[in-house]
């Protein structure tokens, strides 16, 4: 057990350098295309959950709606803090617009780690078993994903005219 | 003509009296219930209070409609009920689904608001199930009630974001409305003012020479023409400001047969030319046979406005007016020297083209003259 728990350490430690950099740096972002992480996280979450699980409690449910609450709120703040910018050169799949979260997006996701390796190690101790489950963890940042997709569609810069919208929810 | 706030609202919107009517009902309903099986299961003294205070919640919500209350109370309606939900055997369920609806549709609030309540309350229905020992299929089932609320919140918001979107066409169709009005009345105006004002300075510079040559006679002769012309001109200004008072929304038609004052005839039109000084040629049949009333009028309209430009950019030019009959049509066509547009032309297309039925006026230089050619349809 204190050996998975050092491998995730050094996993997660590795996880936020990796995201601290991602987050602070430009990136391309295609306005239509924000929803498609959300969407194969979550198949593969559900698919990966129906698979393993067969019991489920009502322990379960809380710290499973718990995490849910949690995600959603960081990807709703992700979304809140993103910054666009529009550069003169588009890439390669004729993309314009840049984005990125800077210092806030990374420290969100830091907040977001810990706080799910918290209630891990908590629901772990109550009974709750469910969290750990590798399925969970996909849709826990298919959640996440997708609140931040929420908040990026309506922010986002857009060109005049309908060819470029996304989901476009109100 | 600005569309008045009942006009905007008069959309198909749901019957407010008849929402407030079942919630009060459901209001009732659940707190008879409440009471009943509480004496019956021995309620502790919270679950009195929370739910005392989820159907308080409820019932402000409904007299708090519309304002920011309403989004508090549906908070609580949520959190209370929630806490209620396991105790009172799923009946609290109901407030916490309004709750649900009532923030999922508010739109002021953000779309996943209704989403976040949802997972709020499963969360607290769920740790009331983990401490009361209940089955985790209740918690399931209640939290689909749950789900269904997120749903039902965001189809009727989608159903108030289109509505919205229809009341703003219906204004923007409204505002095009009014601007074709405006067009047409600037229309009438121009024409009338155009034709006698014009025509009233031709003949008045006409009196001015002939009384410096002394030929008073003349004179007095072209004075009397320039009144009559005058007063012509005032009457139709008349009948034009009459016909747009009465809100009819033709005026070709509507200046029809039972109005004598407007010039509704060709010759007419050619003699005032005449008399203004101009030069015409004609050939053909003026009295215009086959054409209806409507007809005629525009057609009519559209050669004085054609005579008129005439005169003011070709003075004392030669005008060339035929009348041809075409199969179904019949072909007006003016022609005189080079000049530049205005706003006439524009009308004349615009007074042609209102007949909806393919009558056409065609309006430009054509070797090195000005043609005005005119395709009326014949009934």
């Amino acid at each position: 057990m204190s050996v998975q728990l050092l491998v995730d350490l050094v996993l997660g430690v590795a996880l936020v350098v990796f995201l601290g950099y991602r987050q602070t740096t430009w990136r391309y972002t295609d306005p239509t295309r924000i929803w498609r992480t959300p969407l194969v996280l979550g198949l593969v979450g559900v698919v990966l959950l129906a698979q393993t699980v067969t019991t489920i409690t009502t322990l379960d449910v809380v710290f499973l709606g718990a995490e849910a609450l949690l995600t959603i709120a960081v990807g709703l703040a992700t979304g809140a803090v993103t910054r666009f910018r529009t550069v003169a050169t588009p890439d390669g799949r004729g993309r314009t617009l840049q984005s990125r979260t800077g210092w806030a997006g990374a420290a969100l996701w830091v907040v977001l780690i810990a706080a799910r390796v918290g209630l891990d190690v908590l629901g772990g101790h109550l009974g709750a078993h469910l969290l750990t489950a590798t399925g969970t963890i996909l849709l826990v940042l298919a959640l996440n994903r997708a609140a931040r997709a929420l908040v990026i569609d309506q922010r986002i810069p857009r060109p005049a005219g309908p060819g470029a919208r996304g989901m476009m929810v109100r | 003509m600005t569309p008045s706030p009942d006009a905007a609202r008069s959309g198909p919107r749901p019957v407010r009296g008849l929402a407030q009517g079942l919630n009060a009902l459901g209001i009732l309903v659940v707190a008879f219930w409440f009471v009943r099986n509480g004496t019956a299961l021995h309620h502790p003294w919270w679950v009195w209070a929370v739910g005392a205070l989820a159907l308080a919640a409820w019932a402000l919500r409904e007299v708090a409609r519309g304002t920011r209350w309403s989004a508090l109370a549906a908070v609580v309606m949520v959190l209370a009920g929630a806490a209620a939900v396991v105790p009172t055997q799923a009946l609290m369920v109901a407030p916490v689904f309004v709750g649900i609806v009532v923030l999922g549709t508010d739109p002021r609030l953000p779309v996943w608001c209704g989403a976040i309540a949802a997972l709020l309350a499963v969360v607290v229905i769920a740790v009331g199930a983990t401490v009361g020992d209940v089955p985790v299929q209740f918690v399931l089932g209640t939290s689909a009630g749950a789900l269904l609320g997120v749903l039902v919140a965001f189809s009727r918001r989608q159903l108030r974001v289109a509505r919205e979107q229809a009341h703003e066409a219906e204004r923007e169709q409204q505002r095009a409305a009014l601007l074709a009005d405006r067009a047409r009345a600037a229309r009438d105006v121009h024409d009338v003012l155009a034709h006698s004002l014009g025509g009233l300075v031709l003949q008045l510079d006409a009196v001015e020479a002939l009384l410096e040559a002394g030929r008073t006679e003349d004179a007095a002769r072209r004075a009397g023409e320039a009144r009559t012309l005058a007063a012509d001109g005032l009457a139709e200004a008349r009948r034009a400001v009459h016909a747009l008072r009465d809100d009819r929304p033709d005026p070709a038609t509507a200046g029809g047969g039972a109005e004598p004052i407007r010039a509704s005839r060709l010759a007419d039109l050619l003699d005032a030319h005449r008399s203004f000084g101009g030069t015409v040629t004609t050939s053909g049949d003026l009295a215009l046979p086959g054409l209806d009333a409507a007809h005629r009028d525009a057609v009519v309209l559209v050669v004085r406005e054609a005579l008129s430009n005439a005169r003011r950019h070709a003075p004392s030019r030669p005008v060339d007016l035929s009348v041809v009959r075409d199969g179904s049509a019949v072909a007006v066509t003016v022609t005189n020297p080079l000049g530049t547009d205005g706003h006439g032309l524009v009308g004349m297309r615009e007074r042609m083209a209102e007949l909806g039925d393919g009558s056409t006026v065609d309006a430009g230089a054509h070797d090195g003259s000005f043609v005005v050619a005119v395709r009326a349809v014949t009934t």
